[in-house]
Parts: C-alpha cells; sequence; structure tokens
C-alpha cells in the first residue's frame, strides 16, 4: 500500500467491486444444497399451519378427517415429509459439531452427540408413531 | 506493492525456464488496470502444459514470458504464506497448492471474489486485516507471570481444542468462498472468528471477555447462516464454520450462566 | 458496477460502545431449540397424522371423536402449543436468512420483527385454539 511521507497523502485507491449477484446460490451444488435447507422451515411451517386449520374445524364441530381419496393432500403431506426428514437430518447431523458438552478436561466426540441426536429422532418416530396409531385404536 | 516484493529482494526464485513444449494449456486471466479501465476484462494466454507445474507455475510463466504487465500475490510457492490466493475456475484457491495437470484442458483465474480488485490478480486485503486484529489473535493475560516461574504448561487435551484453528495462514479463501460476506462486508468473517476461538480456546488465554464485544457484535458470529463453504474452501483444514458455530453455543451458554440473557435487551 | 475510490468510514468493530448482540443471542438459542424439537418430533406427527392415517391406518386423527378425545388432554395441549411455537420461531429465523439471500435489502432489524412477529402471532392463534378446543 502507498505509504504516506511528510505532507504527500496518500492516493486513494481505485478499486473495482463486482455487483453481487442474486442468483449465487444456484451456481455452487453446496450453496444450492444450503438454500434447500433453509427452505424446509416453509413445508414445515404449512403443515403445522395446516393443523392448526384442522383443530379450528374440530372447534367448530366441522372436522372430517381426510380419506385416501384427498390426494392433494396427501401429496401435500408426502412433500413436507420429504422435506422435515431433510431438515430433521441436516440439523441433528450438524448437532454434534455445535454442541460442546464437557467431561473432564475433554469434550463429548462429536459423533457420539450426533449419534445421540439422529438416535433420538429414531426413537421419537417409533414411540411417536406407535402412540399416535394406537391412540387411533382406543375404543371410545 | 506486495506482490513484487521478491523481484526486489534479491533472493533468487527457483527458474521457470522456457520450454519447448508440445501440449499447451489456455490460461484465461482477468486482467484490471485501474488507471485505465471501468471493468475488468479477460485475456488468454497459451501457457505451455509440463506436468509438475502448479498452476502459479503458470501464472509466472505468463509473467516472465508473455506478459510482464501482469499483477499478482505469491511469495513461499509451499502453501503456508497464504498470498496467492485466487480464483480458479470460479474456486477459491491457493494457486501454488492445485495442479495444472487438474485443469488440463484450460482454466480461469480470477482475484478472490468478495474483495475490491486493485489491479488484475490483486485485491484489496486492508478489511480482513483490520478484523482480524479487532479480535486480537495474541494471548491475553490479566497479569504476566514472572520469567522465574517457567512456562505455561498445557496438556495434550488443552492443545487439541484449539490446534486445527491454529493452522490458518490468513489466505482469505474462506471469505471469498462464503456468501454471507459477499452479500455484507461488514460480516466479521470466517478466518476472524477462526483465529478469535482459537486463543479463546488456548488454556493460556484470559482474553475472552475482551473479544466478546466483536465476536457477538451483530456483525459478528450472529450474521453467519452457516453456508459452510468457507470449511470446505479452506487449505488447510481449519473448520471456521464450526468456530463460528461453537463461538454462538458458547456465548449463548455464557450469557445464560451468568444470567445475563436478556431476552429483550439492547440490540447490541 | 465500475470501479470506485475507497472511502475511510469508522469501521463497526472499532465503535466504543460495542457490545454483544444479546437479541440475537436469544433468538439464535430458540433458533436452535425450534430446530431439535421440529427435527425430532416433526416427521412422525406428519408421517402418521398426514401419509399414514388418510391412507387407512388407525390415527388419533381418524375421526372428530379421537381428536377431540386426544386433544382433551391439557398436556397435549401444551406439547402441541411447545412444537408450534419452537417450529414457528426456528422457521423465522431461517425465513430472515432466506429472504436476505434471495436478494432483499433494506433494514434487517424491520425484516427481523416482520418474521419473528409471525412467529409470534402464528404461536398466539396456536395457543387460542389448542385452549378452546374441541
Amino acid at each position: 500500500m502507498t505509504e504516506a511521507r511528510g505532507e504527500v497523502e496518500p492516493r486513494p485507491i481505485r478499486t473495482y467491486r463486482p455487483a453481487h449477484d442474486n442468483g449465487w446460490w444456484l451456481r455452487r451444488r453446496s450453496y444450492f444444497l444450503y438454500m434447500v435447507r433453509e427452505f424446509t422451515v416453509i413445508p414445515m411451517s404449512a403443515w403445522l399451519i395446516w393443523f392448526l386449520y384442522e383443530v379450528y374445524q374440530l372447534k367448530n364441530g366441522a372436522y372430517e378427517a381426510p380419506g385416501a381419496d384427498d390426494y392433494a393432500f396427501i401429496v401435500f403431506s408426502v412433500v413436507c415429509l420429504f422435506f422435515a426428514l431433510w431438515h430433521a437430518v441436516t440439523f441433528l447431523t450438524l448437532s454434534g459439531l455445535i454442541l460442546r458438552v464437557p467431561i473432564g478436561d475433554r469434550f463429548v466426540p462429536a459423533a457420539a452427540i450426533k449419534g445421540l441426536a439422529l438416535g433420538g429422532l429414531f426413537a421419537a418416530t417409533l414411540i411417536g408413531g406407535a402412540l399416535l396409531i394406537f391412540l387411533g385404536t382406543v375404543k371410545l | 506493492m506486495e506482490h513484487d516484493h521478491n523481484l526486489t529482494s534479491g533472493t533468487p526464485r527457483p527458474p521457470v525456464t522456457a520450454v519447448q513444449p508440445t501440449e499447451f494449456v489456455p490460461v484465461r486471466v482477468q486482467r484490471f488496470n485501474p488507471e485505465t479501465d471501468d471493468r475488468p476484462h479477460y485475456q488468454t494466454y497459451d501457457v505451455p502444459y509440463k506436468e509438475d507445474w502448479v498452476v502459479l507455475d503458470a501464472i509466472l510463466y505468463i509473467k516472465d514470458h508473455l506478459d510482464a504487465t501482469l499483477s499478482y500475490r505469491w511469495s513461499c510457492r509451499m502453501g503456508i504464506c497464504g498470498s496467492c490466493g485466487m480464483n480458479v475456475n470460479g474456486y477459491p484457491k491457493l494457486t501454488c497448492s492445485v495442479h495444472l495437470r487438474d485443469y488440463r484442458k484450460g482454466l480461469t483465474i480470477e482475484p478472490l471474489a468478495n474483495f475490491p480488485v486493485i489491479r488484475d490478480l490483486i485485491v484489496d486485503i486492508d478489511d480482513f486485516m483490520d478484523k482480524l486484529r479487532s479480535v486480537k489473535p495474541w494471548i491475553i493475560r490479566e497479569l504476566e507471570q514472572p520469567l522465574g516461574a517457567g512456562e505455561y504448561l498445557q496438556s495434550n487435551n488443552q492443545v487439541d481444542q484449539f490446534r486445527q484453528f491454529s493452522q490458518c495462514i490468513n489466505c482469505m479463501l474462506c471469505y471469498s468462498a462464503c456468501p454471507v460476506y459477499a452479500m455484507n462486508n461488514e460480516f466479521l468473517g470466517p478466518a476472524a472468528t477462526a483465529l478469535a476461538r482459537r486463543y479463546n480456546l488456548d488454556s493460556r488465554d484470559e482474553g475472552s471477555a475482551e473479544r466478546l464485544n466483536v465476536l457477538a457484535a451483530s456483525e459478528g458470529i450472529w450474521e453467519c447462516t452457516f453456508v459452510g463453504e468457507c470449511s470446505a474452501a479452506c487449505p488447510k483444514g481449519v473448520d471456521p464454520a464450526k468456530a463460528i458455530q461453537q463461538s454462538k453455543f458458547d456465548t449463548v451458554n455464557g450469557f445464560a450462566m451468568g444470567a445475563l440473557l436478556r431476552p429483550f435487551g439492547s440490540r447490541g | 458496477m465500475t470501479a470506485h475510490d475507497s472511502h475511510t468510514e469508522e469501521p463497526w468493530h472499532r465503535r466504543e460502545n460495542l457490545r454483544p448482540a444479546y437479541a440475537h443471542s436469544f433468538w439464535w438459542f430458540m433458533f436452535g431449540n425450534g430446530g431439535a424439537i421440529a427435527a425430532i418430533f416433526l416427521p412422525v406427527i406428519i408421517l402418521v397424522s398426514g401419509v399414514l392415517g388418510p391412507l387407512g391406518a388407525p390415527s388419533w386423527m381418524k375421526d372428530s371423536n379421537h381428536f377431540a378425545w386426544v386433544l382433551g388432554n391439557p398436556l397435549v395441549k401444551l406439547f402441541l402449543l411447545v412444537i408450534c411455537f419452537l417450529t414457528f420461531v426456528h422457521s423465522a429465523h431461517r425465513l430472515i436468512a432466506l429472504v436476505i439471500d434471495l436478494g432483499v435489502r433494506g433494514d434487517k432489524r424491520l425484516i427481523g420483527y416482520g418474521f419473528y412477529g409471525l412467529a409470534i402471532l402464528l404461536t398466539v392463534v396456536a395457543a387460542a385454539l389448542l385452549f378452546t378446543a374441541p
């Protein structure tokens, strides 16, 4: 860099700065996958909003359970499930990198935290799934 | 200029000799002359192909034999000085550490993205140097122990905590790969955070609190959205993305533990 | 953009009154918790209630009687409210980044208020619905 000596002011550097391109995330696979990861929140929230709408219907006495002929709803749910799983796997995989749980002067290894997190997802899916299905079999 | 200090220092450099080649590689180089140009343009040079050349050798060949006006930075040729970072086919690389044989059909060399271009392949690194200084990347002690007390001892585990972050060579490839920095130059960025963390994790250091105001400012770690490309770009195996996310975790923990969590307090 | 002269403004990290952004740390904490809760519980809820149920498997939402019976439990209401709240806050945090990534420029604080505000509004709606139904 030019060094100012005595009375001489350093000449301002004339530089070139390229304009930012909003399509940056389409240019590299890793950028695109990052955007997909961020996008997962839209289908997840959308499904919860649908769920709240069903609670609203129940409250008004107008609830009708979706059936096998509700193709649009089933496709919607499958798409939301896909993104919810995408979120689950990416989020829980990264948890091992972020969480630091001390034991003595060491920390629980990242792989153990990641394993525990993914194990939690697996267990919640098995136990939660069994429970939600069981509740539907109870005779009222 | 920093880029040609080796030409004036008198240190002999390994010769890049003219060869009688049988094969050429087209090297497309971004040129920008601040005296005459409003925007950069590209110029293609046919460089002889040599199996053992790195991309930097091709650039040196252009300078020595084809076009002496080409400007760029380089120094050690062995991946440690961090001066020869450039975008090669759009990816930030240390040009001394990537081989010409991997770009046999041709390559495009541009200055590191996300920095103002001063001339040709030289970018303005002032912003990074400024940010690096702001996180005080050195050991801070509240009270130095007298020399007579001996060394500051560390266990292997304690060294392992920060070792990988100390491999950073300030080459700025991570800033070039970071879309968050591309969108907002205010962002403290990957390398500065990795180095701040390197010292925060050092058992000899007592300066975490001093670094916190910069690290945990709005433009600090919170700006990062964890794209993770900084870690993919790092030629030294440093994981700045991890440094940033762990800094967030530790900062939140610190606030919570110190009963300082003020959810609706000042937005710094 | 064309070449321009560099200008010298005082950078943010040299500001005298620099302080940690406590609000950011709070929202990041909520974002992290929301991400974990959504990751662990949402897939199974969507799988049973949105896919297997409609396809004929027994499900807690298979008719209004069962749905009302399960929702009648205050702990279920609370659990669903927590899932809604944390997922909406988590989503807001990511949507702020997403719209900026897609090129929306402007006052970031305003964008933040907008999305976090929407998340809180949706949570209030969720609380009102869950605690008044069935």
